[in-house]
C-alpha cells in the first residue's frame, strides 16, 4: 500500500509510531526489573549492540543474501513454472480436465509437509531447500494466473474476434493485458509463501547460511537479542520483497497509475 | 418503390462508393435448445438491404435483434438460411462488417488512440496511412485532444464515440450499431444520434442500427424494420420518405412514431379493451 505524505495526513506517520514507541519504552522498562525479565526481554541497548557485532562481522549479510537467494531463485524456478501450467489450464480445456483434479489435490498438501519427502529425496542439501520453495511459490502463481485467465470477460474477447485477431492475437493482445493484475497479485502473494517456505525449510533443513541458522544458533546460546534481531531483519527483508511487487505491479499496469 | 428514391442525390465531396455494402438475408433461421426443448430465436426472417441504407430495427425484447446482427456480423456461424454480403456469403468475422456494442468495449489498458489503432492491426497498410486514419477518425468522432486518455477517464459518451472510431476506422461495408446508445442519457444520445447522421451521411456504409427507442429509429433510418418476439420475425416495414439531413420536428416523423408504437404496443388485453370501448374512442387513442 502506497502512501503519501500530504496536508490531510501529515500527522499520521508520526502518531503511527506513538504505539511502537510506547511498546518499546514498556519493553525497555521491563528488562530493569531483573535478571530473569532481562533474559526475556533484552535491553535495547544491548541488542543495539548486537545488531552492530552482527553487521561488522560480516554473519549478517552473508545470512541475509543467502536467505534471500533462495528464495529468489526458488520464486523464478516457481514463478515461471506456475505462469506456463496457469496459462496451458486455462487456455486448454483438455490440460484444465486433465491436470486439474491431481493439482487441485496436491495443492491441499501444506508445503512444509512435504520436508520430510523432499529430504529423502535429495537430502540434507541446497537442493533440497530451492524445491520446497519452489513448490510453495508454484502454486500461488499457478492459481492466480489460471484464474486471471479464465476471468476474462468475454465482451473483450468478442472484439476480438470482430476485429479478426488469430488465436495469438488473441492470447498476446486481449487474455495476457487482462490477466496481468492477477498475475502481479499472485506474484505478491508467491513472494510472500516463498519467505514463509524459506524462514521454514532453513530451521528445518540445517545445512547452509540462511537468517534462520543464526536464529536457531542463538537460541541454542540462548542469546535472545540475536534471535530478536533475526525475527526483525526477516520482518524487513519480507517487507521489502513485497514493496518490489508492488512497485512492479503499478509499473506494469500504467492505465491504473492515473486513477 | 425504390427505397432509395428518396436519399439525397447530392453525394458529399470524398464519400466512398456506396454500391458496395449490400446485406441479403433468407430465410433466416436460428434456435436455441435449453434442457432438449428448442426455442426458436429467429424464424424466416427475410431481408434485402441496399448498399449505402440505413436500415433501423426495433422489437420488444426476445425478438432477436441482437441475434440477427451477431449473425450478419459473423461472430456466431450456427444458423439455418443465407446471409450474403455483396453476394458472398458470411462466415465468420471479417474487417469489411464492423459493430459498436452497448458498452464501448474499449480495452482499459489501452489510450483512445490504442484502442482505435488495434481495428487496424490486421490491415495491410504502411504505419503512416494507419497513424493518418486514427487522426481522422478520431477527430471525425470530436475527441480531439483525447488521444492520449485512457477509457476509465472518459465519460459515456465520450468512451462510446472512441468505440464507434474504432469501428469505423476499417471503412467498413457495413456498419452494424446494437443498442449503442442505450446506455448514455437523454441528452447525449441527442446528441449522438445527430453525430451518427452526420458520420454516415460522410461515409455513406450500410448501417443496420437496432435499438429501443422508436424515435432514434425513425430519425436515423431510411426503413424501419419492425420485429415481434415468439419467434423472432419480421412484423412489419416502415420506409421513412425523408431526405437527410433530417429535422426532428417534422411531422411525419411524429405520425410514423405513432404508428409504429401502435404496432409495438399491441396486446391481447389492450386489444379487448379497445373492442369494448365506445366507437369515438376507438380510433382517437393507439390502442
Amino acid at each position: 500500500m502506497s502512501f503519501t505524505v500530504n496536508s490531510k495526513n501529515r500527522g499520521v506517520l508520526p502518531r503511527g509510531l506513538v504505539l511502537p514507541a510506547l511498546l518499546l519504552g514498556v519493553w525497555q522498562y521491563l528488562s530493569t526489573l531483573g535478571p530473569g525479565y532481562a533474559y526475556a526481554f533484552v535491553p535495547l541497548g544491548s541488542i543495539g549492540h548486537s545488531l552492530l557485532e552482527l553487521i561488522a562481522s560480516g554473519e549478517l549479510p552473508r545470512h541475509g543474501y543467502a536467505s534471500v537467494g533462495t528464495a529468489l531463485k526458488s520464486l523464478c524456478i516457481g514463478g515461471t513454472l506456475g505462469i506456463l501450467l496457469g496459462s496451458l489450464m486455462a487456455l486448454s480445456r483438455v490440460a484444465d480436465v486433465v491436470i486439474g483434479p491431481l493439482y487441485h489435490a496436491l495443492r491441499q498438501v501444506p508445503t512444509l509437509g512435504l520436508i520430510p519427502l523432499i529430504g529423502l529425496w535429495f537430502g540434507n542439501t541446497e537442493l533440497s531447500k530451492i524445491v520446497v520453495v519452489s513448490i510453495a511459490s508454484f502454486e500461488v502463481m499457478t492459481l492466480n494466473t489460471y484464474e486471471g485467465l479464465r476471468g476474462v470477460e468475454n465482451r473483450f474477447l468478442e472484439v476480438g474476434r470482430v476485429l479478426t485477431f488469430s488465436r495469438a492475437q488473441l492470447f498476446f493482445r486481449v487474455l495476457l493485458p487482462v490477466a496481468i493484475p492477477s498475475i502481479t497479485t499472485g506474484l505478491m502473494h508467491a513472494v510472500a509463501f516463498a519467505w514463509l517456505a524459506t524462514v521454514g525449510v532453513e530451521l528445518l533443513f540445517t545445512v547452509g547460511p540462511g537468517l534462520s541458522v543464526i536464529m536457531e544458533r542463538a537460541q541454542l546460546a540462548e542469546r535472545m537479542d540475536i534471535v530478536i534481531i533475526c525475527i526483525l531483519f526477516i520482518g524487513l527483508l519480507g517487507l521489502l520483497m513485497n514493496q518490489v511487487c508492488v512497485w512492479l505491479g503499478r509499473r506494469l499496469q500504467p492505465w491504473r497509475r492515473t486513477q | 418503390m425504390n427505397s432509395r428514391s428518396h436519399i439525397a442525390s447530392i453525394v458529399p465531396f470524398g464519400a466512398k462508393s456506396s454500391e458496395q455494402g449490400g446485406v441479403a438475408i433468407s430465410a433466416l433461421s436460428k434456435h436455441y435448445r435449453i434442457e432438449g426443448k428448442s426455442l426458436p430465436v429467429l424464424q424466416g426472417v427475410d431481408l434485402d438491404i441496399e448498399p449505402g441504407e440505413f436500415v433501423s430495427i426495433v422489437g420488444p425484447s426476445g425478438c432477436g435483434k441482437s441475434t440477427l446482427l451477431r449473425l450478419v456480423l459473423g461472430l456466431d456461424n450456427d444458423y439455418s438460411g443465407e446471409i450474403r454480403v455483396d453476394g458472398e456469403r458470411v462466415t465468420g468475422t471479417s474487417l469489411d462488417r464492423g459493430i459498436v456494442f452497448q458498452d464501448h468495449r474499449l480495452f482499459p489498458w489501452m489510450t483512445v488512440e490504442q484502442n482505435v489503432a488495434l481495428a487496424l492491426l490486421n490491415r495491410d497498410l504502411p504505419e503512416v496511412e494507419k497513424q493518418r486514419r486514427v487522426a481522422e477518425h478520431i477527430a471525425l468522432v470530436n475527441l480531439d485532444g483525447f488521444e492520449k486518455a485512457y477509457p476509465h477517464q472518459l465519460s459515456g459518451g465520450m468512451a462510446q464515440r472512441a468505440a464507434i472510431a474504432r469501428a469505423l476506422v476499417n471503412e467498413p461495408k457495413v456498419l452494424l450499431l446494437d443498442e449503442p446508445l442505450g446506455a448514455l442519457d437523454a441528452l447525449t444520445r441527442v446528441y449522438l444520434q445527430n453525430e451518427l447522421q452526420r458520420i454516415w451521411l460522410r461515409h455513406r456504409s450500410t448501417v443496420i442500427l437496432v435499438t429501443h427507442d422508436v424515435e432514434e429509429a425513425i430519425y436515423l433510418g431510411d426503413r424501419v424494420i419492425v420485429m415481434d418476439a415468439n419467434p423472432g420475425r419480421i412484423a412489419r416495414i416502415v420506409p421513412v420518405p425523408l431526405p437527410h439531413p433530417r429535422d426532428r420536428s417534422a411531422p411525419v416523423l411524429r405520425r410514423l412514431k405513432e404508428e409504429i408504437l401502435g404496432e409495438l404496443i399491441k396486446a391481447p388485453v389492450l386489444e379487448s379493451l379497445r373492442e369494448e370501448a365506445p366507437p369515438a374512442l376507438r380510433t382517437r387513442w393507439v390502442w
